[in-house]
């Protein structure tokens, strides 16, 4: 269950909950594939950020557009759709906007810890 | 409909002016070979595409010794007249090709060449009899996104068998290998895209029921999905009800 205010407001699982049919295994199973997914999608996002050629950049922005849309994190999906349109942009701008989807994430990723216990 | 046939290869393409002489606003045109050519019937097929590559319509070798053709000249004023025509005298798989691409203003231009494609006519219509046929429904989910493919299978999984694909290159194949019912396909894969993939799909199983699935919903994309042949598009994320809806959509699944 979503406990804390915080938690409502940067995610919603009711979408994965209703897939999961209320599993609480499976759920688990799929919350775990949203951190590892993610978590490489940023790994690329970081990597690629500095590149000329902003076609790996825009790639991993989309994934993570696509993953957090799942969750119900709003935050994360609102800020990778905006990276995903950045792929002519300065890398001091990727580096920018790198750092608030990182930060938007591990603030899915400590709602997603709470709502689990 | 006008019957060309020839004994000269040579003079195959040296025919088309008289035929098109003849021509209302569309015309088919079965041209019969044959079977000591010595230039192939894919050759003439080829010739036959860059001489009417201006022209809307479908060119096609139906088999070693016959290339049939579908041009449209001018606005169909009798639609109805022109479908029922083509419906009686071209191959059915052909004619559903045709029915996803033409509308009373014109036909895409559609050049299909199945003997290239080393696709014959009993695979198309085995394909969908088989999946008529057995008694258990595959769900084939495509994407590259392992979180994704995951949230996907569990909330289908009670629906069928299902079968994950993860990059864009091996979907053809595994599509061929599984044959699925129903295909929820991405758009950004690496590889090959997914419109590129419903293309490949569409030139050998005209009956495939593909539903995209992507968070890329610009009307470029959703559009382009559509006209290359897929029967719908979903927005990531998207509800299980509008899932079930598609499944219910789907002949195939029972």
């Amino acid at each position: 269950m979503i406990n804390s205010e915080n938690t409502e407001k940067t995610i919603d699982l009711s979408l994965l909950k209703q897939y999961a049919d209320d599993d609480q295994e499976i759920l688990d199973e799929l919350i775990n594939a949203f951190y590892h997914e993610t978590q490489n999608a940023l790994k690329e996002l970081k990597m690629s950020k500095d590149l000329i050629d902003g076609t790996r950049w825009t790639e991993a922005a989309h994934k993570i557009k696509g993953s957090a849309g799942y969750v119900g994190a709003t935050e994360l999906k609102t800020l990778s759709a905006k990276a995903q349109n950045m792929k002519n942009s300065y890398p001091a701008e990727r580096q920018d906007i790198y750092n608030n989807i990182n930060n938007a994430y591990l603030e899915v990723k400590n709602s997603l810890k709470k709502s689990a216990q | 409909m006008i019957r060309a046939k020839n004994n000269n290869n040579a003079e195959l393409l040296t025919l088309a002016p008289s035929i098109e002489n003849n021509m209302m606003e569309w015309q088919i045109v079965n041209i019969d070979l044959q079977k000591d050519n010595n230039i192939s019937p894919k050759d003439i097929t080829k010739q036959l595409l860059e001489k009417y590559k201006s022209y809307d319509g479908i060119i096609f070798t139906a088999s070693e010794t016959k290339i049939m053709m579908v041009i449209r000249l001018g606005i169909v004023e009798n639609y109805a007249v022109m479908k029922k025509e083509i419906e009686d005298n071209i191959p059915e798989h052909i004619y559903r090709i045709m029915l996803r691409k033409m509308s009373s203003l014109g036909m895409k231009q559609i050049q299909i060449d199945l003997m290239q494609k080393n696709t014959s006519i009993d695979l198309i219509n085995d394909l969908y009899s088989q999946r008529v046929d057995r008694k258990r429904n595959v769900i084939m989910i495509a994407d590259d996104d392992a979180f994704v493919r995951k949230s996907m299978s569990a909330l289908l999984t009670t629906c069928g068998e299902i079968q994950e694909v993860e990059t864009g290159e091996k979907v053809t194949k595994a599509y061929l290998e599984h044959n699925p019912d129903f295909l929820l396909l991405d758009i950004h894969m690496p590889g090959k895209t997914g419109l590129e993939i419903i293309e490949n799909i569409m030139e050998f199983d005209t009956d495939a029921f593909i539903i995209v699935l992507s968070a890329d919903h610009s009307s470029d994309n959703v559009l382009n999905a559509l006209n290359n042949g897929a029967a719908g598009f979903l927005i990531k994320p998207t509800s299980k009800e509008k899932v079930h809806d598609y499944l219910n959509k789907c002949i195939t699944i029972y």
